[in-house]
């Protein structure tokens, strides 16, 4: 008890020495001494703490010392250059190491989800930008069949034809956005991102308004249609007609338009900062060319992590790992611990072929461990 | 590693937080360490993930105890400075990737990742 009170820490210089001399029983005495001061340079630069003071120089001067060193060292060791590698090379890594997809494989779906949102968005974008509202004012239209000459009523009458048609095609066109958005927001859901999870839901509120102020207008129209087709008396100033708000279905237009502009910056920015993360995953093996990651190239890094046919997963700890969507064959090595449940939650769907049902994940969710 | 190394009374309490490779991936885990650290650890034990992520924790317990972290740093603190360095030490220009608590083969190690 009382020992832990007064806490007397060891050296890490001498930790780091009997380490590296344990690893790399060849190295000589000065190239370990070398590779000491890079590393508590890189130490006091990361944490802010001082285990050089046994050096009594400067911060200044002992990192002037480790880049001396530094190289030195890289004229005796000229590095090798660092490959550039394509999503297939990534995906052929993944190949070769199979337990790494279960690391890689939320970072993957994720980047995966993301490039589906975006593409969902670009069509929404595209839709709503087609979406026209028809022109003409209805309560113009009441107002010229009350005073017009008797034979432009029928006119008239083609023309709020016309208009009724035109808003029931719009808002046909709204709901097949409403549709689009919901599915984003799913998508999205699993992503997290606060700024996307706002601008789709300001999205789906305006295609929902939209489609309101449209299905009035839409009401309101019919019944000044049928006015004109019963020869009923037309009068502009009937609270019905004047209702109609045209200036409305606009801005909620406008709006809606806006609000996916909004939501795709948002799905970009996540697909930018995950495209990083998986970059970051394979820094070992090369650096990874990001303009190359694609919708393509996404898709088949989904299919890759996915993909655990045949491979030897005894020593993976699947607490909390979230494992739908996998397929896996009769040679696929589980944990024993986990085997049972793997065959209760998995369907059988080709031959010898087998996939992790929705819904299924590992549990027991550890502490330590936050999901993968 | 030897026994007494594991059993320090200050790594036994702590070593519970001890963050598990697989939050180190993302560039915002909270932690300080290298781009290439966690992902290159992992790969390196590719075969045992579970003795990668022991190897890990055993190295951070060890550097816990040591100048590396400020003599008055407790819990979190002491344990991000504890994480950090222990990253920061191991990520090299020339020997990383590598492992102190296993001991492998530079050459082996390359050599076996073509
Ligand atoms: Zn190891």
């Amino acid at each position: 008890m009382s020992a832990d009170l007064v806490r007397a820490p060891g050296s890490f210089r001498q930790l780091g020495e009997r380490l590296l001399g344990e690893s790399f029983p060849a190295m000589d005495a000065e190239d370990v001494d070398r590779y000491l001061d890079r590393a508590v340079a890189r130490v006091h630069e990361a944490t802010g703490t001082e285990p050089l003071q046994r050096l009594r120089a400067s911060r200044a001067e002992v990192l002037e010392l480790v880049e001396i060193g530094r190289e030195d060292f890289r004229s005796a060791h000229p590095r090798r250059p660092v490959a550039v590698l394509a999503p297939d090379d990534v995906i052929a890594h993944l190949g070769r190491r199979p337990t790494m997809k279960l690391l890689a494989r939320k970072l993957v779906l994720d980047f995966a989800d993301a490039l589906d949102v975006i593409r969902t968005l670009d069509e929404v974008g595209d839709a709503a930008a087609v979406i026209e509202l028809p022109a003409a004012g209805t309560p113009d239209l009441a107002l010229s069949a009350c005073s017009g000459p008797a034979a432009a009523r029928d006119r008239v009458r083609g023309l709020a034809a016309e208009l009724a048609t035109g808003l029931t095609a719009a808002r046909n066109l709204v709901r097949a956005v409403d549709l689009a958005i919901d599915s984003a927001i799913d998508l999205a859901s699993s992503l997290r991102d606060r700024n996307l999870a706002r601008g789709l839901a300001d999205a789906r509120t305006s295609a929902r308004c939209l489609d309101q102020s449209l299905g009035l207008d839409h009401v309101l129209t019919g019944d000044l249609s049928r006015d004109l087709e019963r020869g009923r008396p037309v009068r502009p100033d009937r609270p019905a007609y004047a209702e109609i708000d045209r200036a409305g279905d606009r801005a909620h237009l406008r709006r809606l338009a806006d609000s996916v502009v909004v939501a795709r910056a948002a799905a970009q920015e996540v697909r930018e900062a995950l495209a990083r993360d998986i970059a970051r995953m394979f820094l070992r093996i090369g650096r990874l060319n990001l303009d190359r990651l694609d919708d393509e190239s996404a898709e088949a890094l989904r299919e890759a992590v996915n993909d655990l046919r045949g491979a030897d997963l005894r020593s993976v700890n699947l607490v909390g790992v979230d494992l739908e969507g996998v397929r896996w064959s009769p040679a696929t090595r589980w944990p024993d611990d986990w085997r049972a449940q793997i065959d209760r939650d998995s369907v059988l769907i080709g031959d010898g072929l087998f996939e992790v049902r929705a819904g299924a994940r590992t549990a027991g969710t550890h502490l330590l461990l936050a999901p993968l | 590693m030897s026994e007494q190394e594991t059993a320090s009374p200050r790594m036994t309490r702590l070593r519970v937080t001890i963050p598990p490779l697989k939050d180190l991936v993302y560039e915002q885990c909270g932690y300080a360490v290298p781009a290439t650290f966690a992902c290159g650890f992992v790969d390196l034990h590719l075969d045992d993930w579970e003795r990668a992520e022991r190897d890990w924790e055993n190295f951070v317990a060890l550097v816990l105890d040591t100048d590396a972290v400020h003599p008055r740093a407790s819990g979190g603190v002491a344990i991000r400075q504890a994480v950090e360095a222990a990253a920061a030490f191991l990520v090299d220009d020339e020997l990383w990737p590598w492992c102190p608590m296993c001991k492998l083969d530079a050459d082996d190690r390359t050599g076996g990742d073509r």
